[in-house]
């Protein structure tokens, strides 16, 4: 199982070769968490860094994680409790009164072909629904995102509300949309900030690093 | 140099010549930001206007304008003045066949009374700008992104059928619309995020471009091609469409300083006033600064129109759309 035909298969969107791929090394003793790890994540990695660098766009990205997805489904049964493979977990939302999703749901999509877990609580999500989210998740990062220039306060509405109920501490904070910047994401006390869905992922992975 | 009228300014600026100042084009002014400014309850703009006329008694902008996009398929919310497009609602060949039976008649005359009736009223020595779509935001917009994305791979007839309907609408609004009182013709599809273009080359030129050469091919009037995002990979490429105007050039991934060196004898800028910061959050002292800066670095020669990074929204701060309109008439007049 050669990366680089793994990542071309992700990129055409071929299921059934990648299906045949796994099959093929399966039978030939290599674990399903190596699979995983060193040739599917590792091809999504090589997609994403292409796709900061604008060699690749959204459609190529969404199909490559699609066809991820579907290995993924497909190794699940043969990764034991021991093994998972969550290389943590990501509440992610859009804040309240911006119904903007797409870069959310890339960002979701790039963290799942990561290898996290995430969960997504939607679109025009108000403070306290994030706050309940952290609660009863208890996600290693809370990602935000916003699109409206006149939303973007909420972000800071949010973080205010972690630090009022002792979680601030708990959550690392990262946010992210076409008018966040750097700056901003310093400005309202978050942790990370990224400037496109791919970088979002090698962003949290160093913040996880830096914590652990 | 004698007052122009503000019809004869954005088409001098058009034609790459200096005006009597930098003419001003908005694409809309947002009522509840006209009705701040204004300190008083305004009407909706009528029909598919996009500006209520009573902003023009104080603003100094130069157009008025007429939407005839063709409906996008999909959740849309409106909240004050901002339409939020949620899921797309085109998503199967079935689905499209019942689009294509709701789709306006853009063969009817009745179509385009409200706006026989607005440029009557309204007309007067403003330039007319009508708004037109190629086709790409209606089709992507109508089937949301992300369906349309595995479309391009799963079944890209379908993505080229969506794309026809909508191109083929624009094509004949434009029959009749160059036959009525419009100045300018104003298209406007997005095609990019801030990070670059939202689909690659290759599907720009499989799926897009032959649309957008069809749609530019049948303006015979001034036209001004508007996408938000960073379009620097495309702009060569959007030029041989023959545009006399570029907008809204997004401060960030749009250098105008640069367009103006590279593109300022090829086509008119248009746009650049900073929406995300200057207009909502800075002060009326650096908005008056980046006007200026503008006016001073990109008006010279002509071929400038001024304008926010998309149009005068909510959320601008309305002492800072003033401070634009008053810097404007300070610094715009040439020469410069």
């Amino acid at each position: 199982m050669e990366l680089s035909v793994v990542i071309e298969t992700l990129e055409n969107g071929d299921k059934q070769k990648i299906q045949e791929m796994i099959q093929e090394s399966l039978d030939e003793g290599m674990k399903a968490y190596e699979i995983v790890n060193e040739k599917l994540i590792a091809a999504m990695n090589d997609i994403g860094k292409r796709f900061r660098e604008n060699i690749l766009f959204v459609p190529e990205v969404l199909i490559a994680a699609r066809t991820m997805n579907s290995a993924l489904e497909m190794l699940a049964p043969y990764l034991s409790a021991g093994e998972a493979i969550s290389k943590g977990k990501v509440l992610l939302g859009t804040v309240k009164d911006d119904l903007h999703d797409i870069g959310k749901n890339l960002v979701g999509m790039m963290f799942k072909s990561g290898g996290f877990e995430v969960i997504d609580i939607g679109i025009d999500v108000p403070m306290e629904k994030f706050i309940e989210g952290v609660k009863e998740h208890k996600p290693d990062i809370l990602a935000m995102s916003a699109l409206l220039t006149n939303t973007l306060h909420q972000m800071e509405v949010v973080i205010q509300g972690l630090e009022r109920e002792n979680l601030r501490e708990q959550v690392i904070v990262m946010v992210g949309g076409a008018p966040v910047s750097e700056e901003f994401a310093k400005s309202i006390g978050a942790d990370g900030f990224a400037p496109d869905a791919a970088s979002a992922v090698e962003v949290a992975r160093k913040l996880l690093g830096a914590k652990n | 140099m004698s007052t122009m009228t503000p019809r004869e300014r954005v088409l001098t600026a058009l034609q790459l010549k200096e005006p009597d100042r930098v003419p001003w084009v908005e694409g809309y002014v947002h009522k509840a930001l006209g009705e701040k400014i204004l300190g008083r309850p305004i009407p909706d703009p009528p029909g598919s206007a996009r500006t209520a006329p009573e902003i023009l008694e104080v603003l100094a902008i130069d157009n008025i304008s007429y939407n005839f996009a063709p409906p996008r398929y999909a959740e849309i919310e409106k909240r004050g003045d901002i339409e939020i497009v949620g899921a797309g609602k085109l998503k199967t060949w079935q689905d499209f066949e019942e689009c294509k039976k709701k789709m306006p008649d853009p063969g009817a005359a009745e179509f385009y009374k409200p706006a026989e009736e607005y440029l009557k009223k309204y007309r007067k020595d403003y330039a007319a700008l009508a708004g037109v779509r190629f086709g790409p935001s209606n089709t992507y917009l109508s089937m949301g992104i992300e369906h349309f994305s595995y479309m391009l791979f799963d079944d890209p007839d379908l993505v080229d059928a969506i794309m026809d309907m909508f191109s083929s609408f624009s094509l004949r609004v434009l029959e009749v619309i160059q036959n009525m009182d419009f100045d300018v013709i104003f298209v406007s599809d997005d095609l990019a995020f801030r990070s670059g273009t939202f689909i690659s080359p290759k599907h720009m030129e499989r799926f897009f471009m032959p649309h957008m050469r069809k749609v530019a091919a049948k303006i015979e009037k001034p036209w001004i091609y508007h996408s938000c995002g960073n379009i620097n990979s495309i702009l060569d490429e959007l030029l041989t469409l023959g545009m006399n105007g570029i907008s809204n050039l997004e401060p960030g991934p749009m250098d105008i300083f640069q367009l103006k060196k590279d593109y300022g004898n090829k086509v008119c800028l248009m746009g650049n006033i900073d929406l995300h910061y200057t207009l909502s959050k800075g002060t009326v002292e650096e908005t008056e600064n980046e006007v200026r800066e503008k006016i001073h670095r990109v008006g010279p020669g002509g071929g400038y129109i001024i304008a926010t990074s998309n149009g005068v929204a909510a959320y601008c701060k309305p002492e800072n759309i003033m401070a634009m309109n008053n810097a404007l008439l300070k610094y715009g007049h040439y020469p410069l």
